[in-house]
């Protein structure tokens, strides 16, 4: 009898088996996807909501790209182009404080409703009132008396510089000469929201409004939602009522919220994928192999760097921080630990015409010179301190070869405090570590993004270090009009930040990533923005 | 048995109140805050934020406000980090995928498993039996995130017909099920033989051998109840365990199943979804225990009330 | 007259008799030695030593194994990985049978009421969050268990590389243990109940013999083997909830490391450098079939009901 069991078992298993190796000529959903005009995009993770004046986060700004589209639009080429996006063009006056914008005429949500002036001025508006919360927005403290309203220590917002001068005029002045106030209005907290719609579900600075809701959401950018299934996917179609329509190629976007890198990798393999979100080095050996004509390896406008607490013995040493940073040997870490990234010698990676001063670097013999002043002759008596990571890959195959170094040159000891996630980010900002592994991203190109935050108090500083220098040379910066000299006097800034290194800048970032043949117009860019109306798909790759 | 049933029930509520207390007090013990995030987000918004959720309230005043909407308006929450979303929401969109996957997995588990126990079990030390222990073996020493690599790149890069990842191609449930499935067979495989081989070797087998009885007819008949116990005593744990535990296999094929939210839940110290699910979780184990000691009882006589 | 026996005595002659159990604790003998006094032999590298020259290497006369993504010899690494992979296995996993198998004899024994209470407290910790009570356990459990790696490194006099890795496990080691034995328990408390309802527990009552001895003398012992299987099969699943641990950042902290962990490295990078995940999973796979057979060869051997011969 069980000899009959097993020969029913073995058919069992056999139909299957030939069910699927039959269906062998099946159209992969890559090539139906090019054929229908959607792109398949990975994206990392699902997106925390999809408010413009809610969200902070990069995968969040890759879907609000395709459904708003602010006063200056990304450009698909150049990092540094501003071309017009809802506004015909934003003109400065003679001291580039006060900036005039002219909307275009024939701008539409996509309700059909017209984009007017008061759209932008109800969201600038929206985005700084109290009540609403709202976590980043300090990126519109360019304008003049927002910080103060924000703050609540003014009331009315006639004294913020926003002003309607018509329907499609709408003036701005700002805090202070800001020549590359463009540049910044391509940030998604600049677009504008309908106020139609907010209004009808809700009051201008409530929280938890439903309008963004899948039945509910309108936006002018050149798509609009179509279906959003938790952790499955965000599909955005084309907004008919979007101004250039007409020239839009593409006729939807699909983001998968693809939280591990080697599933990513996988899938595109398998033609599931058109654009994956990243690359580890695993996938980036293997495709240099297979197929190397999909890979990117592309400059981000991002730095990963380490924190020193400069509150701590004996990181109070400016001698014994510069050593440390001198004795890592980052074109070492940029060929194993990170593939493809630059090695930092400063932490603002170029952008534009901003070149970051030259002086973070590997030295072993100064570095052992300085630890010897300092007080330490070949790590002797140096306390034991530690590196602070949160468990995620690279910090700590990073931290590890921080360590072997520090021990190989200097004689210095580090151990490896790893922590979770959400502990890990307390920590650091109660400023209960000795050295921490750190990494930013820049919201916008331009120098400030990166220097900002290291100004005495500011809530991204976390070092303890303070420099009344340094302070009074962006203090200087934020009146000058002139950009070349702005740059130069940001320049000084960030040598005197480097030079006390509260940091120990590492590695300049290079977005590794994977595109299917079928792609075409999906140029390299910095803060990788990449805009979806102007790429195409062409089917047969 | 009706009484059974009820008393179960009348245990299975305090159970889940003893919980729902439990798990609140426990999530607010957590060191961190659902408000920390890699850029520092500003005090006066943080405030703000703070008091939108009511979490500047004093714990029994949280606690209490948490009862009642739960007791009166059935309302679980709302997400702290996510405007607008309920836990109700995340639950009801989860489950569905987390139960088709989590059934698929035990039904191939036990349809190859449960057989490649008993098979073993009675031609034991023989190939066979090495055979299936052996496959059982491969089943429990390689973790889900090297089995399920290793299909999605062998079975889902080589077949055309087959996605290494996804839940949208009708096809997609049967890589991860499989790896699930295969896993939990192992399990399975090693519990039948084991309890199979317990009951071979006592003596009412011996009588019904020794009346004359087919091989096979023992086995069916008189062995096989007494010597699944152990084996069904697993399913239960093992399915609990699939829907709350295929957090690696969501992440391997991509699957927007329930799993992920229980690590990630407790990783982003979201307190309503965190307490959300556990009421969840423990309804449904209350549920499951409830139907594994039924099945116990209809597979064994003796402990029904003479 | 034959010679009298015991139960124990029978036992070990049926175990020395069972060849695949033999050669099972062969090889588990000779992995816990590689393991625990491996590395005390000279020619055993360091498995923290990084050369970053010599990334992922292949096995040489130098590396046998070859090395890792950051140049570390893979061997010393499987050897040490050994040491925490088999303490939290063995440790944890004995934790665990013991309280759940007295929990759910008692429980499976006892019966009506207070087989009910047992069984709900089960069935709310196995509700609770587990992460959540990982989370805070390692919160709870961190500075006690760095004082006592301080006070053990003083005492001994061992160095820190060899202290640190296994006293810092100590919490993970009760954790897990705290939560492994549910699933023991409600299985012991299953076989339980149906033994305890045969003819030869209704002599023992009537003898008046004592519930505890009829419990842990006469009913236990013939649950004794699914007691021991589901012991083997645990012991890989709580190996492997280690790394899952670790991953998360709250078990086996860099640079030291363990099977699983090395497993989940090498399952990474599958395509690339295989035998980064085949090194591990060997010793990995070897040691739990290893068990394996040696539960069935125990089980067999412990068996009242197995021919003498």
């Amino acid at each position: 009898m069980f000899r009959g069991v097993t020969f029913r078992a073995l058919f069992l298993i056999a139909a299957p088996v030939c069910w699927l190796l039959a269906s062998c000529q099946k159209e992969s959903q890559v090539d139906r996807a090019t054929r229908e005009g959607i792109l398949l995009v990975g994206n990392a993770n699902e997106p925390k909501g999809l408010d413009p004046h809610i969200v902070s986060g990069v995968l969040e700004a890759n879907i609000l790209r395709a459904l708003f589209e602010g006063l200056i639009t990304n450009d698909p080429e150049s990092d540094t182009a501003t071309p017009g996006g809802a506004a015909l063009d934003v003109t400065p006056d003679a001291t580039a404080t006060v900036w005039t914008a002219k909307l275009r005429p024939d701008g539409k949500w996509s309700d059909g409703a017209p984009v007017t002036a008061r759209d932008f001025a109800f969201s600038y508006e929206r985005l700084l009132t109290p009540e609403l919360g709202a976590k980043y927005a300090e990126m519109l403290y360019f304008l003049k008396g927002a910080e103060e309203f924000n703050k609540g220590k003014t009331t009315d917002f006639a004294a913020v510089g926003v002003e309607v001068l018509d329907d499609l005029t709408l003036r701005l002045t700002l805090r202070g000469p800001t020549p590359y106030f463009r540049e910044i209005l391509k940030h998604y907290t600049w677009t504008a929201v309908p106020q139609h719609v907010v209004l009808k579900h809700g009051k201008i600075g409530q929280r938890g409004n439903p309008w963004t809701r899948p039945e509910n959401i309108v936006g002018n950018g050149p798509y609009q939602l179509k279906s959003w299934r938790r952790t499955h996917h965000i599909e955005v179609e084309r907004n008919p009522h979007y101004w250039n329509a007409a020239n839009v190629s593409l006729n939807g976007v699909r983001f998968l919220p693809i939280t591990n890198l080697y599933t990513e990798a996988r899938m595109f393999r398998d033609g599931q994928l058109h654009v994956t979100y990243a690359a580890t080095s695993e996938v980036v050996d293997l495709m240099k192999k297979e197929h190397p004509e999909n890979l990117r390896q592309e400059p981000y406008v991002g730095t990963a760097f380490y924190r020193y607490n400069t509150t701590r013995k004996p990181l109070n040493d400016v001698r014994v921080r510069q050593a440390l940073g001198l004795a890592v040997d980052r074109q070492a870490i940029c060929d194993t630990v990170f593939r493809g990234y630059k090695p930092a010698y400063a932490i603002t990676p170029a952008m534009g015409n901003y070149h970051p001063p030259r002086i973070a670097g590997f030295d072993p013999e100064k570095a052992k010179r300085l630890l010897a002043e300092a007080g330490y002759p070949g790590g002797k008596g140096f306390p034991r301190l530690k590196i602070l990571i949160a468990s995620k890959e690279t910090a700590a195959t990073l931290a590890q070869a921080v360590q072997a170094m520090w021990r190989d040159t200097l004689g210095v000891e580090v151990e490896i405090e790893n922590k979770e996630w959400n502990a890990y980010l307390v920590a650091m900002q109660d400023l209960d570590y000795d050295i921490a592994n750190a990494g930013w991203i820049g919201d916008y190109l331009d120098p400030l993004t990166f220097l900002e935050m290291w100004t005495p108090g500011n809530g991204n500083n976390l070092t303890g270090w303070e420099s009344p220098a340094f302070l009074k040379l962006l203090q200087q910066s934020f009146q000058e009009t002139d950009g070349t000299r702005r740059f130069e006097l940001l320049q000084q800034a960030e040598s005197i930040l480097i030079e006390e290194a509260p940091i120990l800048p590492v590695a300049w970032q290079s977005r590794n990533y994977l595109v299917h043949p079928s792609v075409q117009g999906w140029k390299p860019l910095l803060l990788s923005n990449n805009p979806y109306q102007f790429i195409r798909l062409v089917p047969g790759r | 048995m009706i009484r059974l049933i009820i008393s179960r029930l009348g245990q299975g509520i305090i159970t889940l109140f003893v919980l729902v207390t439990l798990t609140f007090f426990l999530v607010r013990a957590m060191p961190g805050s659902p408000y920390v995030e890699e850029k520092a987000i500003p005090e006066h918004a943080l405030k703000r934020m703070r008091e939108y959720t009511g979490l500047d309230q004093p714990l029994p005043v949280q606690y209490f406000r948490y009862l009642k909407n739960l007791v009166v308006h059935q309302d679980l929450g709302d997400l702290i980090k996510k405007d607008g979303v309920k836990v109700s929401e995340i639950i009801s969109e989860s489950f569905p995928v987390s139960l088709a996957l989590g059934v698929l997995s035990i039904g191939i588990a036990l349809v190859v498993g449960i057989p490649a126990g008993v098979v073993a079990a009675v031609r034991k030390n023989t190939c066979v039996d090495f055979a299936c222990l052996s496959f059982a073996m491969v089943g429990i020493c390689l973790p889900s995130f090297v089995i399920g690599p290793l299909l999605a790149v062998t079975a889902g890069l080589g077949l055309k017909s087959l996605n290494v990842a996804g839940w949208s191609s009708p096809g997609d449930w049967i890589l991860p099920a499989v790896t699930l499935g295969l896993i939990n067979a192992a399990y399975l495989a090693r519990l039948a033989r084991g309890g199979m081989l317990d009951v071979l070797s006592q003596d009412y087998i011996r009588t019904a051998r020794a009346k004359g009885a087919p091989g096979s007819r023992v086995v069916i008949r008189h062995a096989l109840r007494g010597g699944l116990i152990p084996a069904v005593a697993f399913i239960g744990p093992a399915f609990a365990g699939m829907i709350s535990g295929s957090f690696v296999i969501e992440t391997i094929f991509q699957i927007p199943g329930m799993g992920q939210h229980f690590v990630n839940a407790a990783t982003d110290r979201e307190f309503f979804l965190i307490q959300g699910l556990v009421l969840f979780y423990g309804f449904l184990i209350v549920g499951a225990n409830l139907l594994a000691d039924l099945a116990q009882i209809a597979l064994n006589p003796r402990l029904r009330k003479a | 007259m034959e010679k009298g026996t015991s139960l124990w005595k029978d036992a070990w002659h049926r175990l020395a008799h069972n060849r695949a159990a033999i050669v099972s604790l062969g090889v588990l003998i000779v992995i816990l030695l590689l393991c625990f006094i491996g590395p005390l032999l000279p020619f055993v590298k360091s498995p923290t030593a990084i050369n970053l020259a010599n990334s992922a290497a292949a096995p040489s006369a130098a590396h046998w194994f070859g090395t890792d993504p950051l140049g570390r010899d893979l061997f010393a690494r499987v050897l040490y990985g050994g040491q925490v992979s088999l303490l939290v296995g063995l440790v944890a996993t004995a934790v665990a049978v013991l309280i759940g198998v007295i929990y759910g004899a008692v429980a499976g024994y006892a019966g009506g009421k207070i087989d009910d209470l047992l069984m709900r407290f089960v069935d709310i910790l196995f509700a609770l969050p587990f992460l959540v009570l990982v989370i805070l356990f390692a919160l709870v459990v961190d500075k006690p268990a760095s004082e006592f790696t301080e006070w053990m490194i003083q005492t001994t006099g061992f160095a820190r590389d060899r202290v640190a890795p296994i006293t810092t496990l100590i919490p993970l080691f009760i954790a897990i243990g705290a939560i492994g034995w549910l699933t023991i328990a409600r299985i012991v408390r299953a076989q339980v109940m149906a033994v305890k309802k045969q003819e030869f527990v209704e002599a023992a009552v009537s003898l008046g013999l004592g519930r505890g001895r009829i419990l842990f003398r006469h009913i236990l012992p013939n649950v004794i083997g699914p007691i021991i299987i589901y012991t083997t099969l645990a012991v890989p699943g709580i190996m492997l909830l280690e790394s899952v641990l670790s991953f998360l950042g709250l078990g086996v902290k860099p640079p030291n490391s363990s099977w699983g962990i090395l497993i989940k490295e090498g399952a990474d990078r599958m395509e690339t450098s295989w035998l980064l995940l085949f090194f591990p999973s060997l010793f990995f796979a070897s040691t739990l079939f290893a068990l394996n057979f040696l539960g069935d060869g125990l089980r067999d051997a412990l068996d009242p009901k197995s021919a003498k011969d």
